[in-house]
């Protein structure tokens, strides 16, 4: 039976579905701590834990007009050679292998319409390597949750739980197995724990690639 | 309406330490005076909720 060692690092993608046809992934990146090995089924719960934990934070804030109907699980590794001319970089994360799948609880409960897909609220934790941040923009959240342009305080307040979950939710929902939250490297591979100091703010960030047209 | 930032000082399963600010010209976090913030994980949402209530109450919802 396939299992995870410690040091193994693996990606959740998680996607979500507006009613309209616009379709939201965010990509997570966790490693294995500890000394033990993981079974993939073990491994699947803990991802789905922490999943549905970190997406709770959204209920509340994201229009019903949206849906969560697939998380998926991969191991991941990286090859490649780093090169900071971009047309000579090679380096890039590759999926080792599919571990499974699971469908997020998620019930979103706003009611107003969505906000623009392209400014969504916006979460980037801190690594210790300058650049290297955890930035997830967050896509769906209701028209009644922005005002002159910003983002109201329930949405903050909420923005603040989701950022303090995908922080440390590995270590809150009590899982299986160690888990370290965080990005991998792209110069070279290594892990990189989300640590420090973090801001999460009610200034609206900017996706081009959710601009209608343009992407998904 | 107010540019407003939540700063996560340090957060464990027991305690999350932040405290609230505003933003300068340039972007850079303005620490506010009493809106600092030390909460068990499960009470910050109300705590949080009502700390920003009395700060930025142009910030609530209409």
């Amino acid at each position: 039976m396939p299992v995870m060692t410690p040091g193994d690092k693996l990606r959740i993608k998680v996607g979500f579905t507006y009613s309209l046809g616009d379709h939201i992934e965010n990509l997570y990146y966790l490693q294995l701590a500890g000394a033990l090995e993981a079974s993939d089924s073990d491994v699947l719960q803990d991802c789905e834990n922490w999943t549905n934990h970190m997406i709770a934070a959204l209920d509340n804030i994201m229009t019903n007009s949206f849906s969560v109907n697939f998380a998926q699980v991969d191991q991941v590794g990286w090859d490649g050679v780093y090169n900071t001319d971009p047309e000579l970089n090679t380096a890039k994360i590759v999926t080792v292998r599919n571990i499974g799948s699971f469908a997020p609880a998620f019930t979103p409960a706003g009611t107003s319409e969505a906000y623009v897909l392209s400014a969504p609220a916006t979460v980037s934790l801190r690594t210790e390597q300058p650049k290297s941040r955890g930035r997830k923009a967050i896509g769906g959240f209701g028209e009644a949750g922005v005002s002159g342009g910003l983002l109201t305080n329930p949405v903050v307040t909420q923005l603040v739980l989701f950022a303090l979950s995908y922080y440390f939710g590995p270590a809150i929902i009590a899982p299986l197995h160690p888990w370290l939250s965080g990005v991998i490297s792209m110069k070279d591979g290594s892990f990189l724990p989300f640590t420090g100091i973090n801001l999460i703010s009610n200034i609206l960030g900017i996706r081009d690639s959710r601009k209608i047209g343009r992407g998904s | 309406m107010t540019k407003i930032g939540v700063v996560i000082l340090s957060a464990d399963a027991t305690t999350v330490k932040g405290q609230l600010c505003t933003f300068a010209g340039d972007g850079t976090p303005i620490p506010l005076a009493g809106g600092d913030f030390s909460e068990d994980p499960g009470d910050l949402s109300g705590a949080l909720e009502l700390l920003l209530l009395e700060n930025f109450p142009e910030n609530e919802p209409a």
